[in-house]
């Protein structure tokens, strides 16, 4: 299991105060944990967004290239939170405002798509996500 | 809430950067052009709303993540689902 720091300078959309988390890993899962250092048990389940959208893609701006500290060949990681419903006990994806992130420099960002078409609840049932190793953006 | 009275074609200023102008007004739809850095984000507010929410929402599944390798087994027993070849345990599943 690994444990990586990840500033959001922004905080999250709606949660600006959340800006520093630990995105926690164990080899082979399909799914991530995103801890938040700012307030108690406060967590994300996260994956990679290609993992439960096949072709998955975001547009960066101008503002969220500099916010991630990114240039062009800079890789980045789109994940999306995933939501636990327990009745009925499904799980969907928040395709709509994925986190990207910067490993390198430590830092990630919430985007909001905008006229993208992704749902805010994409559900996660008839395929479990898989650890992707292909990032896009 | 500072509140301003603007006739179409005339614009508020907002610091130094940033330019509101009210193009158009047809029944209780008012077309506004922003002028802004591209540093600026914009938002429409119920949009950051529904983000909020989810984001208040999943944050609470954080704590259920104990339920997790239940449901995912549920999801793969019940639903027949095939799983990659990269998980040879799943597809021994019994089929639905």
């Amino acid at each position: 299991m690994s444990e990586t720091p990840i500033t959001f300078p922004h905080g999250l959309v709606g949660c600006e105060t959340w800006k520093h988390f630990v995105l926690v890993e164990t080899p082979g899962e399909p799914i991530q944990q995103l801890l938040c250092l700012d307030a108690p048990h406060i967590g994300f389940l996260i994956t990679e967004a290609a993992a439960v959208c096949p072709g998955y893609r975001v547009e960066l701006t101008e503002a969220d290239e500099q916010t991630l500290a990114c240039g062009d060949d800079t890789p980045l990681e789109v994940y999306c939170t995933l939501t636990l419903h327990r009745e009925p006990p499904m799980l969907t994806a928040n395709l709509l405002g994925p986190l990207v992130i910067n490993r390198a420099a430590g830092v990630g960002k919430q985007l909001v798509l905008v006229n993208s078409g992704y749902p805010l609840k994409h559900p996660v049932v008839d395929r479990l996500p898989e650890r992707a190793h292909a990032h896009s953006y | 809430m500072l509140i301003l009275t603007r006739k179409v074609g005339q614009a508020i200023l907002i610091g130094p950067d940033v330019a509101i102008t009210v193009l158009n007004v047809r029944g209780d739809r008012v077309k506004l052009g922003i002028e802004a850095p591209a540093m600026v984000e914009i938002l429409r507010q119920e949009l950051a709303a529904q983000i909020q929410e989810a984001n208040l929402q999943a944050s609470t599944s954080g704590q259920l993540s104990h339920l997790l390798p239940a449901l995912v087994a549920s999801l793969r027993h019940g639903r027949g689902l095939s799983e990659s070849n990269s998980h040879p345990a799943a597809s021994e599943l019994p089929p639905r």
